[in-house]
């Protein structure tokens, strides 16, 4: 099942890209030594699509989210469009060069950040690797300056930087991997999973830094995240990826629209009432004291709502959408039932 | 040209931070980086005294006399510097690099890869105190055999060096480039690695199909018997025209396995 919006067409198109697949060798090896020295003689060789297949486009200035569960192609596919891995089949354009020829005009017109990888020295404060980033992009010393000034006021660190890295938090260190990568004002940013193990107010606080830097300077950014809240305050567009295939490309609240027909109603009760008895209203996801969450189908909203007001002992009462976790699990599920099918 | 010549200009520029940047983040462990000092000057005075055991012992090696051996040796102890200051630090680092996806960032840099992931630390405290003990035993040979100091000698003793120094960057990193196929060559590494000790006397100690071996086919004995031949006149005409061609050959050869192995490269799932 795939659901394709076509976003090509577009004015000035920065990623595009055309069936690309990469697959990875690998062997298995059986619990115990024995097995070890099996394996110094024969290995089965066995073969992961990571890829599959996926076609894209992004148009310059679009901020698009890309989700899926773990291994399933995400991490990937951001290294072959960032020129690190060579695809075993498909094109992709990237700022109009081929990735994973790596010229050096593409390199410096792009930056990748990945949450679980850094490019700062880690035993010198983080003004010394700037500096030095300063020299690999050939930026001259006055926009140097002034990026400088610029990103570390909009992160909040100017403080920071003449601390040693390794004395920094994990969140301020991601300022600083950001600052790092942003220096030669890129016009694409691959983003793999910023604010991974940061606190809500870091993680608040690099949003609104993305945010601000995707519409001050138009640049293109692909991000991928395990927080919806990542995705949902700062992407419009999402592509859902799973085993591989993209499942979806489309608008993020279009993600719920077709695959979670429900509402959610929250409620308060003034006095406890019985599982049993919420059941005949919908499904119960969270039932605690005078707590309880429903799902309903969207089409007996009213209805249900009228019942619940009239038969329960409400105290407050809220209805919001499944999240969308929720919608792209079901996703997953869907996608995985057809495989398995 | 002009292009290429910025960047090898950008190139040189950015291998100094790299020194600088490596020797800052010595000295951010002041204790450690202290101890070290001393440590190396412990070796520096122990390496200074291969200069009293030479003369004491009054050994000549096929024809060579002590100031000429000390010469030799002067000339591996400097060349050791070179290659445990700056070129092996790296080379042990690239195979965990490549293993575990470390060279994604450095991919993305719009500098050679090669260059970033083989100099991209170096070790100053190593690098000094070999250096020194190396350019002290040197002098003094070369002052006892009376070499006179000009633009031929000097200029050709140093032009060997860092043909030496290119020689042994190149041989030391081929083994190493293994690892994008094969992950873990620490065997293959360490068996070369050895090779190294093979230089801290003259080669004509060796037989001659020793030497044909050491100088044509794993041509380790080029690395510090070629500077002090030179000084000393004792440089065959053929070994002349390999030592000019070995660089270039070894290089080309570097980066053809390297960017074979690139393609090898699958970095490391996240």
């Amino acid at each position: 099942m795939v659901i394709l919006f076509s976003y090509s067409g577009g004015v000035n198109m920065i990623v595009s890209v055309d069936r690309l697949s990469k697959s990875f060798d690998y062997y298995k090896k059986e619990l115990g030594i024995r097995n070890s020295f099996k394996n110094l003689f024969h290995r089965e060789k066995l073969v992961k699509e990571a890829v599959r297949e996926i076609s894209f486009h992004i148009e310059e200035g679009e901020m698009v989210g890309f989700l899926g569960p773990n291994g399933a192609g995400k991490t990937t596919t951001l290294k072959m469009l960032s020129g690190i891995l060579h695809p075993n089949s498909g094109q992709a354009s990237v700022l109009g060069f081929t990735p994973w020829e790596r010229r050096k005009a593409f390199k410096m017109q792009f930056a990748i950040v990945m949450g679980q990888k850094n490019q700062l020295w880690w035993d010198l404060p983080a003004n010394e690797s700037l500096y030095l980033n300063k020299c690999i992009y050939e930026i001259d010393d006055k926009t140097y300056q002034a990026t400088i000034a610029e990103l570390t006021e909009l992160l909040d660190v100017k403080d920071l930087l003449n601390v040693q890295v390794r004395r920094l938090s994990l969140g301020e260190r991601m300022k600083m991997e950001l600052i790092a990568a942003l220096i030669h004002k890129p016009r694409l940013i691959f983003l793999d999973e910023p604010t991974i193990g940061l606190d809500i107010l870091s993680q608040v606080k690099i949003r609104e830094f993305l945010k601000y830097y995707n519409q001050q300077k138009r640049a293109t950014v692909l991000l991928t995240s395990h927080y919806m809240d990542d995705v949902v305050d700062l992407c419009r567009r999402v592509i859902i990826i799973n085993q591989g295939r993209i499942v979806y490309d489309g608008d993020l609240n279009r993600v719920n629209d077709l695959f979670a027909q429900s509402k959610v109603i929250k409620l308060q009760l003034s006095s406890v009432v019985g599982r049993a008895e919420l059941e005949s209203f919908g499904l119960v996801k969270e039932h605690a004291d005078f707590n309880v969450t429903l799902q309903v189908p969207r089409s007996e909203l009213k209805e249900r709502s009228k019942a619940i007001l009239d038969r329960l002992p409400v105290v407050d009462f809220n209805i919001e959408d499944v999240p969308v976790e929720e919608g792209i699990a079901l996703l997953y599920q869907r996608e995985g039932a057809a495989h398995v099918a | 040209m002009r292009a290429i010549l910025r960047e090898i200009k950008k190139h040189a520029l950015i291998y100094l931070l790299f020194v600088k940047n490596s020797v800052m983040a010595q000295m951010e462990y002041r204790f450690n980086f202290i101890g070290n000092l001393a440590m190396e000057g412990g070796y520096l005075l122990v390496k200074l005294s291969y200069v009293v055991v030479v003369y004491r012992s009054g050994v000549t090696i096929h024809g060579l006399s002590p100031d000429e051996i000390l010469l030799f040796i002067g000339t591996f102890v400097a060349m050791t510097g070179i290659y445990a200051g700056m070129f092996m630090i790296n080379m042990y680092q690239l195979r965990p690099k490549i293993k575990d996806g470390d060279l994604d960032l450095l991919l993305t840099k719009p500098v050679s890869l090669q260059f970033m992931a083989t100099l991209r630390q170096a070790d100053v405290t190593i690098f000094s105190v070999d250096m020194i003990a190396g350019a002290v035993m040197v002098a003094i040979a070369w002052s006892r055999l009376h070499i006179p100091v000009t633009l031929a000698t000097l200029g050709g003793y140093l032009a060997f060096f860092v043909v030496s120094a290119l020689v042994s960057y190149s041989l030391f990193l081929l083994p190493q480039i293994l690892s994008f196929w094969l992950m873990n060559t620490s065997a293959i590494a360490e068996i070369t690695d050895s090779f190294w000790d093979f230089n801290n006397m003259p080669m004509d100690i060796y037989n001659r199909w020793i030497v044909a071996v050491g100088v044509f086919i794993v041509p380790i004995f080029v690395i510090t018997n070629f500077p002090p031949m030179v000084v000393l006149g004792k440089m065959p005409p053929l070994y002349l025209a390999w030592a000019l061609a070995l660089p270039f050959l070894l290089l080309y050869l570097v980066r053809r396995l390297w960017s074979k192995g690139l393609r090898q490269y699958n970095s490391a799932s996240s």
